[in-house]
């Protein structure tokens, strides 16, 4: 079964307009999924779509066979959500933000326990954990919430621009973890991204989107062969071409 | 569970370490300034019971010398002093050099200008040292003593010239007993209008300046909140979580609410001890007067049974309605804020957004210190009553004063209006609208924020 069934999706800012447009695929469980689209393509809008931040216009999605429609709630009981360039509570030390997020997803102290510890071992940040976010750098935020999104081993993870602001080591850490997270517990990721090479390391599948438009959609591997291209950013340049921005 | 650990976060994000040292610093200050005006009342009290006057007398006559007996016979301490009259008029290095702030100067002649029928001239120097009130303390003493001197010279000349006597001079100048009679609410009682209007603007100054302070308050630190949140897509991260969309609104209005009653109380604190300071000499005195003089239409009356024999005083009932007026403006108040806020896409954004409710707490608030809102004309009646806030600074004086219609068109108005501002804000919260709408004229970057997508 999908973990993710992206059915028809179109979102309307202005009537006639469509930032994003009759958009189908799905994620499996236990795959990386990338979206990748240059700026104003509809990537943001399609996860703010499936993160139940904002409804579609028509279409729907199904995150474990609940409705980003109907069932909401539901769906947000199994995703969770890291935006681009995100902060945390400035006021809160890191430890404090960890408790209170798996707080949001549970209600035994047990599960809360576990969520963070799980979270405490990855993020790697120690000691600094018991200090005030404000004195955090991008770097050091980005593995806290990096950890948060994955603490409540949700079976779908939407992560924008996962490693933005973290440095080649830190980032080539997080690229393993989420590696191994999808290939040990199953966990299903969907990303979105302008790092081309990231996402040709990472990712199991990948969705061009332009225009509001999915172009293409496969494996790296495939789309590679099909456009006869080295890499992925030739790739993206060669479907890309001649493609107009969506207006949002 | 949920509600209570999203009620944590908020109240921990509001009452921060800086923001409780804001706080005490700011009860410090009222408490450090409400002992500065206590001290200064009680210099400016003690100079008025002082009675002492220093002089230099340069006439040195029998008429001088009977005129500082009579002084003394008064109670008032004359301190004679010989000084030479300078050449220049700049009287500085003479009050220096005798240690001085005050002067009162008889020149010579004074007795023969007295005797010959002339107006005699004296001098009154006075040094002023600052801006403050307590650089005209010192003067005050010596104005009394200066008073005295007219009487002395006025009860000769009128003696002397005229065979009119002391007592008859005194029925001349305080010919009349008046009686003051205050009128309200359809009553009359025998206290002075003054003394009433001065007790109830002590007291009813406090209602809009609590109002004032906690939406003031609540409504930028509701603002602040829920446009950070939006900026640093803290709110995005929360709302893709397992929580309902309302309990997050009603946590940042109830950390809101808390927070400004927090403040609030120790504001009121404040107050307490400033306004003790400023007014808590003058009301004791206005009281004790009026005990003095019972008046012949009643029983006997201090002030405050005469405020609540007038119904100027506030029953129970009343207190109530006119919380739960303060209630409903700071609800609106947040709701307001909060709407703001979700427009807001950055910092900048977010000051000029406050603005507009700043003025609309701040402009009924002033009018309300120094006027009733409702001995204004038709159109500033109408402007002001349209701002939601006008209702809560009013509601007492509307209730004091039997303008019960008015209050109960002001309530039943804000209601309309909390409720209006209430869906809005759930249609927001619980719409698109919370990550779509923004400034206006942060159009162009906000586009650009969108198109990053």
């Amino acid at each position: 079964m999908s973990i993710l069934s992206v059915q028809n999706l179109t979102k309307s800012y202005k009537k006639g307009i469509n930032a994003v447009d009759s958009l189908s695929f799905e994620v499996e469980r236990g795959e990386i999924f990338a979206l990748i689209g240059p700026n104003g393509a509809g990537k943001t809008t399609t996860i703010r779509m499936i993160s139940t931040l904002i409804s579609p216009t028509s279409g729907d999605a199904l995150v474990c066979g609940n409705s980003i429609v109907k069932e909401p709630e539901k769906v947000r009981k199994n995703i969770t959500y890291l935006p681009d360039e995100a902060g945390a509570y400035k006021t809160m030390k890191g430890i404090d933000y960890l408790y209170f997020m798996a707080g949001l997803f549970f209600d035994d102290r047990e599960n809360i326990e576990l969520s963070v510890k799980r979270a405490v071992d990855m993020c790697g940040l120690g000691n600094r954990l018991e200090e005030k976010i404000q004195g955090y750098s991008r770097g050091m935020i980005r593995k806290l919430l990096l950890s948060r999104a994955v603490m409540t081993r949700p079976a779908l993870a939407i992560l924008d621009e996962a490693t933005s602001g973290l440095d080649v080591v830190n980032a080539l850490d997080i690229r393993n973890a989420i590696k191994r997270l999808s290939r040990e517990e199953g966990m299903s990721f969907l990303l979105s991204s302008h790092n081309m090479l990231e996402i040709e390391y990472i990712s199991d599948r990948v969705g061009i989107i332009a225009g509001g438009h999915l172009l293409e959609i496969g494996t790296v591997d495939d789309i590679k062969r099909k456009y006869d291209a080295p890499n992925l950013e030739e790739v993206f340049r060669k479907v890309n071409s001649g493609q107009p921005s969506a207006e949002e | 569970m949920q509600f209570f650990n999203l009620l944590k976060k908020e109240l921990r994000q509001l009452i921060t370490v800086q923001a409780l040292a804001t706080m005490g610093i700011t009860l410090l200050l009222f408490i450090f300034l409400g002992q500065i005006m206590t001290r200064t009342t009680d210099t400016l009290e003690e100079a008025v019971s002082s009675n002492s006057i220093t002089v230099a007398d340069m006439d040195k006559t029998d008429f001088t010398a009977g005129m500082f007996e009579s002084l003394k016979e008064k109670e008032i301490e004359v301190t004679l002093v010989d000084i030479s009259l300078p050449e220049d008029g700049n009287f500085a290095p003479v009050l220096k050099e005798k240690g001085l702030s005050s002067l009162t100067v008889i020149p010579k002649g004074f007795s023969a200008q007295v005797e010959s029928g002339e107006k005699a001239e004296i001098r009154f120097v006075n040094a002023v040292s600052g801006v403050g009130l307590s650089s005209m303390v010192d003067s005050a003493g010596d104005s009394k003593a200066v008073s005295c001197i007219y009487d002395y010279v006025g009860e000769y000349i009128a003696e002397k010239e005229h065979g009119v006597s002391t007592e008859d001079l005194d029925r001349i100048n305080d010919p009349l007993m008046t009686v003051e009679l205050t009128v309200a609410n359809g009553k009359t009682a025998e206290v002075s209008p003054s003394s009433v209007s001065g007790i109830m603007m002590a007291q009813s100054f406090a209602i809009p300046f609590a109002v004032f302070l906690i939406v003031m308050m609540g409504s930028s630190s509701i603002m602040t909140a829920i446009s950070t949140e939006k900026i640093d897509k803290t709110l995005e991260t929360l709302l893709s979580s397992p929580v309902s969309r309302i309990s997050v609104l009603l946590a940042k209005m109830a950390a809101a609410v808390i927070s400004a009653l927090l403040n609030s109380v120790v504001m009121g604190i404040g107050m307490v001890f400033y306004m003790g300071g400023v007014i808590g000499n003058a009301a004791a005195g206005i009281t004790t007067e009026l005990e003095a003089a019972p008046g012949e239409l009643g029983d006997v009356m201090n002030l405050a049974q005469a405020v609540s024999f007038l119904g100027l005083s506030i029953t129970p009932g009343q207190a109530a309605l006119v919380v739960l007026e303060i209630f409903i403006a700071i609800s609106i108040g947040l709701c307001m804020a909060l709407i703001l806020g979700a427009l807001a896409t950055d910092a900048q954004s977010l000051s000029t957004l406050m603005l507009p409710v700043m003025l609309l707490i701040m402009i009924p608030f002033f009018v309300s210190i120094f006027m009733d809102i409702n001995t204004l004309g038709k159109a500033g009646k109408i402007f002001l009553y349209i701002i939601p806030f006008t209702h809560a600074y009013a509601a007492l004086g509307n209730l004091m004063f039997g303008h019960t219609l008015v209050f109960w068109a002001g309530l039943a108005y804000q209601v309309v209006f909390l409720g209006i501002l209430m869906f809005a804000a759930v249609k927001i919260f619980t719409s698109d609208l919370l990550f779509t709408m923004r400034m206006p004229t942060g159009r162009a970057k906000g586009r650009k924020q969108e198109a990053k997508s």
